[in-house]
């Protein structure tokens, strides 16, 4: 018995530095495989009010890039209105809203690392919920990820942990959109079958069938098709539509069916 | 509790915030990140013993963690950093012992035994960060890619505190 305490003495260093990263591989674990949300992350108030200070102080220097990226969406959106408003077509029109906005300014964002995350001034007293799909001037951003009363964490397309289900425009219907950690401009089209037949150019949108994303987000274009001789599945690299390394201001995609599709899931589960 | 402790309690705030308001956004080419926090560690002094060491890198670790999102990864990386850190300073000890009262700085002890000291140190840790964040293999060449220039210029960076900073500390 002695000696095992003369061991352990002197091996205390040791036992430390076990002992702390196995807390530390705890921690890590924890956080990202069940999305816990945590008191300590960027959507804590005091933590998104700190950060808040050097994002407000980058985004002043940008604004002349902001009201550009502003005005080219509010043209947009008077474009689709003025089409609207003139030719309404009875067979297509949808009289139900399917999702509102809920606007944001990004208080911090990363895009080097491997799993990004970006975090944004409102919270559930906005309205925000987990899960909820985020885009930016009809662009793909991410996905929320923890929500606290005034902050939210959101889970960047740059992340490993992002799955977008996606159709290339009038080609095909189902496919997945994820980003491979190299660089932060191309995301790679996952499971697309070697019959259709694909052109560099193409548009990537998202397909709503989540029910987190709106229908017809852009995710971006094709930029490279290669099909392999014996592989079941083209290998597709896609430009993506936002630049994270510019976006200042995103909209929150909060869906009125979500209730209803998950409520009937949970029946057939 | 003398000046000296009051000061470097105050630096730890300090380097942790200069880290995550400033140094968290200069990357350099999406490549070199700087994770110049560690300074910390570097300079605590060299009688600082090996556990209550990897606790304060711990705390620090745990500081930068919550404002990066990622909980766990720079105090793992921190806490390794310190377990080393004795081993090293034992292994670079001057003929004759380390003077008295010297710490861990390149105006005490040398440019080039700092450099023999910190680049390793800030190796290992960068190591930890980044391939723990990537978390496969599978992007083994540009990892350690991201981790090299990540080192270089982390160790520019922190050398450049220490000359513009800490040139009061007494000779």
């Amino acid at each position: 018995m002695k000696s095992l305490f003369i061991f352990l003495y002197r091996f205390r260093a040791f036992i430390t530095l076990i002992l702390l990263e196995s807390v530390c591989a705890f921690l890590i674990i924890q956080n990202s495989q069940y999305h816990r949300a945590l008191f300590f992350n960027s959507s804590n108030s005091v933590i998104a009010s700190i950060l808040d200070v050097s994002t407000s102080a980058v985004q002043f220097v940008q604004l002349r890039n902001i009201n550009e990226t502003l005005s080219a969406e509010n043209a947009r959106l008077k474009n689709d209105l003025e089409s609207f408003i003139a030719t309404p077509d009875t067979l297509k029109y949808d009289s139900a809203r399917h999702f509102n906005y809920i606007n944001a300014r990004i208080v911090n964002n990363s895009v080097d690392l491997r799993n990004n995350l970006i975090t944004i001034n409102v919270g559930s007293e906005n309205g925000v919920a987990k899960d909820m799909g985020v885009v930016s001037n009809g662009k793909i951003v991410g996905k929320t990820r923890y929500v606290s009363d005034n902050f939210t964490v959101v889970t960047s397309v740059l992340h490993t942990e992002s799955m977008i289900p996606a159709t290339v425009k009038g080609k095909v219907n189902v496919c997945t959109v994820q980003w491979d950690g190299t660089d932060p401009y191309v995301v790679d089209l996952l499971f697309v079958p070697r019959h259709y037949e694909l052109e560099e150019g193409d548009t990537i949108i998202t397909s709503g069938y989540s029910g987190i994303f709106p229908e017809n987000v852009l995710i971006g274009h094709i930029s490279s098709v290669i099909l392999s001789d014996d592989a079941p599945f083209y290998d597709i690299k896609v430009k993506l539509a936002t630049d994270f390394y510019k976006i200042a201001f995103v909209e929150v995609a909060e869906s009125v069916d979500r209730p209803q599709i998950d409520s009937l899931q949970n029946m057939v589960q | 509790m003398n000046r000296y402790t009051l000061i470097k309690i105050l630096s730890f705030f300090i380097y942790v915030l200069v880290q995550v308001l400033i140094f968290n956004k200069f990357v350099l080419f999406g490549t070199a990140h700087s994770y110049i926090y560690i300074g910390f560690l570097l300079t605590l002094p060299i009688e600082i013993a090996t556990i209550p060491g990897m606790l304060i890198g711990m705390a620090l670790g745990l500081s930068i963690d919550a404002f990066t999102n990622t909980f766990g990864l720079h105090a793992a990386a921190c806490v390794l950093l310190m377990y080393m850190r004795p081993i090293l300073l034992s292994g670079l000890t001057p003929q004759g012992g380390y003077p008295a009262g010297a710490l861990p700085r390149p105006n005490f002890l040398g440019l080039t035994w700092f450099l023999s000291y910190s680049l390793p140190l800030i190796f290992v840790h960068h190591l930890v960060i980044f391939f723990v964040e990537y978390g496969d293999w599978s992007l083994f060449w540009p990892t350690l890619l991201k981790v090299l220039a990540s080192t270089g210029y982390s160790f520019l960076l922190i050398l450049l505190i220490q000359y513009l900073f800490m040139t009061n500390a007494r000779k």
